[in-house]
């Protein structure tokens, strides 16, 4: 995860000039829009929607401006520290019911939802300002009248196999006999 | 649902109880240096009106049904005059309140406006300054507060220690301007615009007992207007880390009466004075 220095500067220094805009996205295969295409939950930390550029390598409409809804939100950016898989809480706004009616389509199906944290600056909404951008897989969820509340976490990186090389007969066709 | 008119045929809202600011203040962060860093929340900020109005039986009837079904419940957008000029708002969810007055009923709602964003300008390193259209304070609820460099003990027992921290002065004051509706409009297009949203530092009026001129400030709290007449009052807090103080060369001075006070022990000689003569 890299920040850019544009980003690392608003950070630091908080211009008045600039505001940092903090976004998230949540993709399953199931959240589709009426006219049944493939759509994803776009909500930014802002008073208007915004048309913000995604990244070339975004799973759904990479490279391209797309909507991010003002949707009220908050949440805690993942830290890093040791033994422990990062990761991240987030409480969006459920007045308008926007999240739980996806939600709802999802559930049932194994599929995880992934959630994207991009943050974007009002000065460049050409890119997000971090790269790769933080994506992560929701873990859990709890949706209320008010609000609906998460966690999201990295890969569990614990628990991957090592050695990961393993002497199959797909990689390796000589073992069969 | 598209935006609906304030309906003609209710009155429009009275100056009394009329208020109007930003809904949510700026977050602001104190540094080590105790300066504060200042973050907007959003890049358009929401503002929230308090209107009254005076209504007939029939008139408050229509107001009721009007909200229930032009507005969905209150849910919807209309268009309303504040200060001459159509302005979008919206019900807040705690609004509205009916009370009997004589032979009237008494109105108020909350409704909250998204103010345009501000068109930022690019950087040019100079401060910008306090229009000259614009009034200073009156003297009626001014008052400065300084804000002591000092940090204190937060355990709650025992004898608590002080010392000095910051080697730079705070002082924050209130003060109140007396707006016409023209004067009004400019200053929040100059609080929104200028001072983006009242985030950066200008070059404000400010008056002590040291002198009236014009420093760095900024403000600390969101203004608030109310109306005053045909006028507008609009109240103001503010900051500056330039309060100018008399110079230690100045003061020296005065130096001979402060010994001679300290010296002659004044506390004691009045005290003897007053009650042993």
């Amino acid at each position: 995860m890299t920040m850019n220095a544009a980003l690392e500067e608003a950070y630091a220094s908080q211009p008045i000039d600039d505001q940092t805009l903090d976004t998230l996205e949540f993709h399953h295969p199931s959240f589709v829009d009426e006219t049944g295409q493939r759509t994803a939950i776009r909500v930014i930390y802002d008073t208007e929607t915004w048309s913000l550029k995604l990244e070339a390598s975004a799973p759904l409409n990479g490279g391209e401006y797309v909507d991010f809804l003002p949707v009220p939100f908050s949440f805690t950016q993942p830290g890093y520290a040791e033994d422990q898989v990062p990761t991240m809480t987030f409480s969006i706004s459920n007045v308008s019911r926007l999240v739980t009616q996806y939600l709802e389509l999802a559930i049932g199906q194994t599929t995880p939802i992934k959630m994207i944290y991009r943050p974007y600056l009002q000065s460049d909404t050409s890119m997000p300002q971090m790269d790769p951008v933080i994506t992560m897989t929701l873990t859990a969820a709890v949706a209320s009248t008010m609000q609906v509340t998460g966690t999201a976490t990295l890969s569990d990186v614990h628990n991957w196999p090592f050695p990961s090389q393993k002497y199959t007969p797909e990689r390796f066709p000589g073992l069969q006999r | 649902m598209d935006p609906v008119n304030f309906p003609r045929i209710l009155p429009q809202a009275i100056r009394d109880g009329f208020q109007g600011t930003f809904s949510r203040q700026p977050k602001r962060f104190q540094m080590e240096d105790s300066q504060y860093r200042v973050k907007r929340e959003s890049v358009a900020q929401l503002f929230v009106y308090s209107l009254s109005w005076k209504m007939t039986w029939l008139e408050t009837q229509i107001f009721e049904a009007w909200i229930e079904y032009s507005l969905a419940q209150g849910a919807g957008y209309f268009t309303i005059k504040i200060g001459g000029v159509p302005t979008l708002v919206r019900p807040l969810t705690a609004a509205p309140v009916y009370t009997p007055m004589g032979i009237k009923w008494g109105v108020k709602m909350d409704v909250e406006e998204l103010r345009a964003k501000p068109v930022v300008s690019s950087r040019t390193g100079v401060l910008p300054v306090w229009p000259t259209s614009l009034p200073v304070y009156e003297q009626d609820s001014y008052s400065i507060g300084k804000v002591l460099p000092m940090t204190r003990t937060d355990i709650e027992s025992g004898y608590p220690d002080e010392r000095v921290r910051f080697k730079q002065r705070l002082t924050q004051f209130t003060g109140k301007i007396l707006c016409t509706p023209e004067q009004r409009e400019l200053f929040w297009d100059y609080h929104r615009d200028t001072l983006i949203n009242g985030s950066a530092w200008f070059m404000g009026p400010f008056a002590s007992a040291r002198s009236t001129d014009f420093q760095r400030v900024r403000f600390v709290e969101s203004p608030v207007e109310t109306p005053t007449g045909a006028w507008y009052s609009i109240t103001m807090k503010l900051e500056t880390v330039n309060a100018p103080i008399m110079s230690r060369e100045e003061f020296l001075q005065y130096s001979d009466f402060i010994n001679d006070y300290v010296e002659a022990d004044y506390i004691e000689d009045d005290y003897v004075g007053r009650y042993t003569d």
